[in-house]
């Protein structure tokens, strides 16, 4: 079989070996390729959380998109007596809007001026992430100069 | 109206307690919060749009701090859909060889 498509490759680039060269896809530089998805995103949350201000000593804050319907909003701090108290917060992107999703089964649809902040959070978020972490225009996807 | 279209600056952003009790940075009580607060919702409602952004698309592209111009409403979850893709689209890209298409 494989002297087959040698034959076949031949035939296309004829018996020139510098010609296969030609047919090679030029892999770049990828600095952010050896990080898993997970590391990536983390590099994004680190932007999220300052969006919102500075993180009071003792508390830990992230805010990133997990996937095309979801993001997540996470505070980690230490109550009076020195427990940790954690709230995550999921952002469904759903047809009827954005479902907001608390610990302790409690949903509500944003709206009013919440909506508005949190559409103004993500704006500031694509922005910076795309700019800062993948080095991208986001208006029009193409790497920056 | 605001004048303005840019985005305010992250600092009046950052001078607020934005996260107060669950509610995405809704509850204020200081004046000048308030007015920041103001001001990021106009700044929103007048924001540039995306090339890919949908249903629109005679909408033209506008930096964030360009002058005044009036440019239509984005839907706010339109506008999320987007960003929220396009990031899983470039997070993955920049895993893989090879280049998004130009």
């Amino acid at each position: 079989m494989a002297d087959v498509l040698k034959k076949a490759l031949q035939l296309l680039t004829g018996t020139d070996p510098d010609a296969l060269s030609n047919f090679k896809i030029s892999k770049k530089k990828r600095p952010l390729k050896a990080l898993t998805e997970r590391e990536l995103i983390q590099l994004e949350s680190e932007i999220g959380s300052q969006l919102f201000g500075p993180i009071p000593k003792g508390h830990r804050r992230e805010f990133f998109n997990l996937d095309p319907q979801t993001w997540i909003w996470y505070e980690e701090s230490l109550d009076a007596n020195g427990k940790t108290q954690t709230a995550t917060t999921r952002y469904e992107l759903q047809d009827k809007g954005i479902l907001k999703v608390q610990e302790g089964a409690r949903y509500t649809f944003l709206d009013g001026q919440e909506l508005k902040n949190f559409t103004l959070a993500v704006q500031l978020y694509y922005e910076r992430v795309m700019r800062d972490v993948y080095h991208r225009d986001p208006q029009t996807g193409q790497k920056l100069a | 109206m605001s004048e303005s279209n840019s985005i305010p600056s992250l600092n009046k952003l950052a001078a607020s307690e934005y996260i107060p009790s669950g509610r995405f940075g809704v509850e204020h009580s200081n004046p000048e919060q308030q007015e920041a607060r103001h001001d990021v919702a106009e700044a929103l409602a007048s924001a540039a749009t995306i090339n890919h952004a949908p249903r629109n698309s005679e909408v033209a592209a506008a930096p964030l701090t360009s002058e005044a111009q009036p440019t239509p409403e984005v839907l706010p979850l339109d506008y999320i859909r987007m960003a929220s893709s396009n990031l899983v689209i470039v997070r993955r890209a920049a895993q893989s060889d090879f280049d998004l298409a130009a």
